[in-house]
């Protein structure tokens, strides 16, 4: 399986709701660009910045 | 943040469940997080410093605004406009400061009775059974013409409804006046003599109508900044709005006018005639309103339309010109302007109503709206502004002046006597039928004796009265109650004994502003020590003179519906005014004669409860249904300058102050603003008399002499001095004359001839500005 | 000539459209933590989210300055309504009417939910969108908190007419701690509560859109010469 489905998950759903937003800009979609992509992407950034420091940590790169 | 996992591995392969895991741990995450940001958002929340937010009303002018007191813990700690009342939210610098009001130091909190020249504490007991001591052997021994009541227009009407009450029904004496007189007598008789009934026809509402300005005797920017404000705003929603002021001095409103006429003091009635008859003569005039609802009067008996055009002769704007200071095509554009607009407003306070022909200034200015149909239309009204919080509702509807009983009757009437006597349970000829001593008559007869005990309430007559040196004499010579809130004012130095009053939101009232509303004011604080109502006060007092069944309502709420209902027996009536509503309701107009009746904002036409049904206006306070329009003669004051006193001195306000600054004046951003009393003239004026700006100077006339600081600026008119009469350190009203209208005996504040005197230094110690 | 909304909605799509690439990308071959993985990870998972974020955040407060904006709320629509009627007496259509706030006319005045505005503000703004969505306040809305003067002195502060006021200058200090609003003396900006109420007589006119446009349109076509109207050549 992928290593990063929640993480694409994530972005995936934020970057719709993003864009979403910034074509056609209503409360509704401000308020889950702000509310809920921002999380997701806050999630999804840090989520994978962990994975990839500790696989490199692992490796004795860092 | 995120979960710790576990590491997949190269020979490992990742697992549903892990995905499953962190999926819904991210889910977890994401909602807590989005959620979590709205908390936070919550939590740090600007926060009112207010936790609660009550409707009141301004405690100074008549504008009567509506203020919103922000309460907490039983503080006022901010103040705004009230947005749902009649000014729109609107108030002044001085409302915005009504925070600090109740919390101003050493209010007078007992009772004090003067012994030797000293004020000694007492208790309530020991000070009101000594008045009612005085007033009883005084009454006994002169007559209850010996003892009088001098009230004042910043009580509420509960308060002056039962001092006039217990006064004219209880005591029998007519000596009921009150510092209204000094401010809107005229106002109030030369409604009554043009329309048959006091207060004005029109509105505050009719200043979002207007088209043109007629703004005389008015500083409106500096003595009803809201209303003043309301103009600005109908100018800035209509630029074609004019506004016209016609003033002795370039006021702050007269520098913002579209026209200004500074006009020679006391000369303006050429002015108001001129116009008459432009407009007369130019065909003007409403042809209709004069057919069907006007009539002319010299004062004495009916005239015709052409002999009031006759009388008019005498007044050409070429004839005039010359005495007015201004020209004669000043004259004819202002008549044209004011007749044509569409719809004018005129608005006027005290300079012209303080005024010895101030009754006859107020008709013509009537008639000058009724012979252009300007009136009875929304933005046509000619609207009188009332200097003080409830000098229309508290004083002049409650007829709480010597010649007045309730709701426009008259003492001298036998029937209104009798009607009064029927609705308070009076047996026939209780009423004395001789009016009582008007204010300054009142003063100067406390100095022959003839007054002997006399009850002030909530006012300074020490510092507001003109001729005031000989006035301070007559009140030491009398037994003075002064009802007050601080011990240091001028008149209560003077008192016998002093009783602690309770201010502004300490107790419960009725205000009535300048357009007919009345607006309830509710008890927010308790009143400082043993501070009382003036109500508690004047009701004690008639229990001590044996007057407790005349004066049974003996709360607010039990005096307004005593009042209340009286109301109905008159075209005042505003029975449908209950407190109830009152204290839901941002004010209401009356006539109000039912509880389901809105109010109403224009009088004597359609809306008006008593204008008959098809009619659209009707003049109904006169028996023809026709509103007067006088022939007034310009008659010049006894005060003219001449060799001896060459320049005219007037008073007036400051926008910082309010009255004698009794409260104001403890306030430190009003203070700072307006700095202390000084004497103001024209740089030409200084060079003639070889003074240089700030010297000491010293100002006399025939009645008392001041000496200040002299300060120069190009808005005050050449041979015109000006004084405000805020500065306890600074008493102009000892210089100003005493002369009065003979009608309505108001003094005239604005024209007294004076002259001026170089001072050395040593001669006075002036205050830094 | 590009607008600002049409460059940020263009640099949105692009960035879109590499994001999806990227992810799809991912989604096909990133199976292990391979190196390539790792950079494309990078890419799709933290520089483009990074990128959309600032985009939709620079978004959020440059359209959000817009009157339109302010106005896709329902409980706005009195306050925008009243702004551009031209009989209306209120501080805020006196500032339209007179073309002393020209565009954004809002953020003119409530300049604290700006860009250079407090943090404070911005978060209350937030909140208010919360409310809103999630329909947890009633109308007629209140303001919880006293509007700032430091809004009127963004435009009044040193100008002629404000230093020109001697009653401004003893009040100073009561100003900057909003003790004293500017509002006290020169009127109420909106609407009041009392007519926003649902149900009160002005409440139908005040939700009615584009009051100016419709009165307008109308005065400008009175004074348009027709074919009828015009004079033969």
């Amino acid at each position: 399986m992928k290593v990063f489905l929640t993480e694409l998950l994530f972005v995936f759903i934020g970057s719709i709701i993003c864009i979403l937003y910034i074509m056609f800009p209503t409360p509704y979609l401000m308020a889950a660009f702000i509310f809920i992509a921002q999380p997701l992407f806050l999630f999804a950034i840090a989520s994978t910045i962990y994975m990839i420091v500790t696989d490199l940590k692992r490796k004795k790169v860092l | 943040m995120a979960r710790k996992i576990q590491q997949p591995t190269d020979n490992e392969p990742p697992i549903n469940r892990r995905h499953f895991i962190k999926l819904s741990g991210g889910a977890t995450a994401v909602i807590s997080l989005g959620l979590g940001g709205w908390g936070v958002t919550e939590i740090i929340a600007g926060k009112d410093p207010a936790s609660t937010w009550r409707k009141s009303v301004c405690r100074y002018c008549g504008a009567g605004c509506g203020v919103m007191l922000g309460m907490n813990n039983d503080e006022v700690v901010r103040i705004r406009g009230d947005q749902e009342a009649h000014n729109k939210g609107v108030i002044c610098i001085k409302g915005a400061t009504l925070a600090q009001l109740n919390k101003i130091p050493n209010r007078l909190t007992q009772p004090k009775i003067k012994k030797n020249g000293k004020f000694v504490d007492a208790t309530w007991e020991e000070a009101m059974s000594l008045v009612a001591e005085k007033f009883s052997s005084s009454i006994e021994q002169n007559g209850p013409d010996s003892v009088a009541y001098y009230g004042s227009g910043q009580l509420y009407i509960e308060e002056s409804y039962t001092a006039n009450k217990l006064f004219k029904a209880g005591i029998g004496t007519n000596n009921v006046d009150g510092n209204p007189r000094l401010c809107m007598a005229s106002a109030a008789v030369g409604y009554t003599q043009t329309f048959g009934k006091d207060e004005p026809p029109g509105c505050y509402a009719d200043i979002d109508h207007a088209n043109l300005f007629f703004l005389m005797g008015a500083n409106m920017y500096e003595c009803h900044p809201p209303l003043w404000e309301r103009i600005m705003i109908r100018k800035k929603t209509d630029p074609r709005v004019k506004i016209i002021v016609v003033d002795p001095r370039k006021t702050l409103t007269a520098q913002r006018a579209d026209k200004f006429l500074p006009v020679v003091p006391g000369s303006d009635l050429l002015l108001l005639n001129a116009m008459a008859y432009e407009i007369v003569t130019h065909n003007l005039v409403d042809r209709r309103m004069i057919s069907d609802h006007i009539s002319f009067s010299n004062g004495k008996e009916k005239v015709t339309f052409e002999e009031y055009q006759r009388f008019l002769q005498d007044y050409t704007p070429e004839k005039v010109a010359d005495r007015l200071g201004i020209t004669a095509r000043d004259i004819r554009e202002v008549a044209y302007d004011f007749a044509t607009s569409g719809a004018t407003m005129s608005m006027w306070t005290m300079g012209v109503n303080q005024r010895t022909q101030g009754v006859f200034l107020n008709n013509c200015l009537n008639s000058l709206h009724l012979l252009t149909g300007n009136i009875c239309r929304p933005g046509a009204t000619p609207f009188s502004l009332t200097g003080q919080s409830n000098a229309c509702g508290g004083v002049r509807d409650t007829g709480s002046l010597a010649h007045l009983l309730p709701n426009g009757r008259l003492v001298a009437k036998a029937e209104h006597r009798r009607e009064m006597e029927d609705i308070w349970n009076l047996p026939e000829g209780k009423i004395n039928p001789k009016p009582g001593y008007d204010a300054v008559n009142l003063f100067r007869a406390m100095g022959e004796e003839k007054v002997k005990a006399a009850l002030v309430m909530c006012t300074n007559p020490a510092q507001s009265l003109p001729n005031l040196g000989a006035a301070i004499e007559a009140m030491k010579k009398c037994f003075l109650v002064v009802a007050e809130i601080f011990e240091d004012t001028e008149t209560a130095k003077l008192a016998d004994v002093l009783l602690p009053a309770a201010l502004w939101i300490e107790k419960e009232g009725v205000y009535g502003q300048s357009e007919r509303r009345y607006q309830l004011i509710e008890q927010v604080l308790d009143p400082p020590g043993e501070a009382r109502s003036d109500l508690d006060i004047l009701v004690d007092l008639a229990e001590r003179l044996g007057h407790g069944k005349l004066i049974s309502a003996k709360t607010a709420p039990e005096v307004w519906d005593e009042y209340r209902k009286i109301s109905a027996h008159s075209v005042y009536n505003f029975e449908g005014m209950t407190r109830q509503r009152l204290g839901k309701e941002r004010g209401i107009l009356w006539p109000c004669p039912t509880e389901d009746h809105p109010g109403t904002p224009r009088r004597y036409t359609k809306g008006d409860p008593f204008v008959e049904p098809g009619r659209d206006i009707q003049f109904y306070g006169k028996p023809d249904n026709r509103a007067v329009v006088f022939l007034r003669p310009y008659i010049p004051s006894d005060e003219q300058k001449d060799g001896q006193f060459p320049i005219y001195l007037t008073t007036g306000r400051v926008i910082e102050q309010w009255h004698t600054g009794t409260m104001t004046d403890k306030i430190p951003e009003l203070t700072e603003g307006s700095g202390p009393g000084r004497l103001i003239m024209n740089p030409y004026d200084g060079w003639r008399l070889g003074l240089k700006d700030g010297d000491p100077i010293e100002v006399s006339s025939k009645f008392g002499a001041l000496k200040g600081r002299v300060v120069f600026s190009e808005d005050e008119t050449i041979g015109v001095i000006f004084a405000a009469f805020y500065d306890t350190k600074f008493l102009v009203n000892k210089v100003v004359a005493d002369h009065y209208d003979p009608v309505s005996k108001e003094p005239e504040y604005k024209v007294t001839a004076v002259k001026v005197r170089k001072l050395n230094p040593e001669e006075i110690k002036l205050e830094p500005l | 000539m590009i607008t600002k909304v049409e460059l940020v909605q263009f640099l949105g799509i692009i960035l879109f459209l590499t994001q999806f690439g990227l992810l799809f990308w991912i989604f096909k071959k990133g199976k292990d933590l391979l190196p390539n993985v790792k950079r494309m990870a990078f890419a799709a998972l933290i520089v483009c989210p990074v990128l959309l974020g600032l985009l939709g955040n620079f978004y959020v407060f440059d359209h959000s300055k817009t009157t339109q904006s302010c106005s896709s709320c329902h409980v706005m629509k009195p306050m925008v309504n009243d702004m551009q009627d031209p009989e209306s007496m209120t501080l805020a259509a006196r500032h339209f009417k007179n073309n002393w706030i020209s565009e954004n006319e809002c953020y003119s005045c409530h300049t604290d939910y700006g860009l250079n505005g407090t943090f404070k503000a911005k978060l209350d703004g937030y909140r208010h969108l919360m409310r809103y969505i999630t329909s947890t306040y009633e109308e007629p809305i209140i303001s919880g908190h006293a509007f700032s003067n430091a809004n009127c002195n963004s435009c009044h502060s040193g100008t002629e007419s404000f230093e020109s006021v001697d009653v401004h200058q003893p009040l100073l200090a009561s100003f900057s701690s909003n003790e004293v609003s500017c509002l006290n003396c020169h009127g109420r900006a909106h609407p009041t509560r009392l007519q926003r109420t649902p149900g009160s007589e002005d409440y139908e006119k005040l939700m009615t859109d584009k009051v100016a446009d419709e009165k307008l349109k109308a005065y400008l076509q009175s004074i348009t010469p027709t074919s009828e109207t015009k004079p033969s050549p």
